[in-house]
């Protein structure tokens, strides 16, 4: 359901792992350890459902500085 | 179909350290996950009974549910957690007592035989990538 430009920035936003990019440099569970855990292997694990729109800035910051790129923040289409 | 002689408990753990073998070993939580896993297993069927054996081989099924590239680490996971469920009373007798005298038996489930290796193993945790990708 669409209510314009308005809705269109508020849709809910996830994170999502690439788990072939990722070889497990723990940065993101450094950055953003509300909604990323590391598993017994150094791996993340994110918690599901979508991003709170007050930690998505600093879901961005552990996007961008992902070393192997593998963090990624999707929007549902 | 499993004859009643056999132990399903061993029959699927050498099945899963096969599995295990079969990995990629592109994605992290299976090449270290499939092997615990069948490790975990293993030691459930072939070894003394351990207080958070069974409890730590069920959260290592979550761990690796869901979480390849492919879907081997989730096959693996099912196919374990199956076996959980179906053959609870053997679990029973080899969580409380050790292996059943069906376990030592002669393995019924056919499985290829393990590669000969003529190049080295990869070590976990690095990738075998073409080197314009390193």
């Amino acid at each position: 359901m669409s209510r314009g430009g308005a809705a269109r920035r508020e849709r809910p936003r996830t994170l999502k792992v690439n788990p072939v990019a990722c070889q497990g440099h723990g940065v993101c569970m450094e950055l953003l350890p509300e909604l990323i855990a590391a598993d017994p292997w150094g791996y993340p694990l994110i918690a599901p459902g979508p991003v709170p729109a007050k930690l998505l800035p600093l879901a961005q910051r552990a996007v961008n500085s992902c070393p192997t790129l593998a963090l990624l923040l999707t929007s549902p289409e | 179909m499993l004859p009643e002689s056999s132990c399903p408990l061993a029959e699927i753990a050498r099945v899963t350290e096969y599995l295990a073998g079969q990995s990629a070993r592109q994605c992290g939580p299976c090449s270290n996950g499939l092997p615990a896993l069948a490790g975990a297993l293993g030691h459930v069927a072939f070894g003394r009974p351990a207080g958070d054996l069974l409890h730590w081989t069920r959260q290592l099924l979550g761990l690796v549910s869901g979480r390849g590239a492919c879907h081997l680490p989730d096959g693996t996971a099912g196919l374990v957690g199956s076996t959980l469920t179906t053959f609870e009373a053997d679990l029973r007798y080899h969580a409380s007592r050790g292996p059943c005298g069906r376990a030592a038996r002669p393995p019924v489930l056919p499985l290829p035989p393990p590669p000969a290796r003529s190049s080295p193993p990869v070590p976990p945790g690095s990738r075998a990538r073409p080197e314009a990708l390193r």
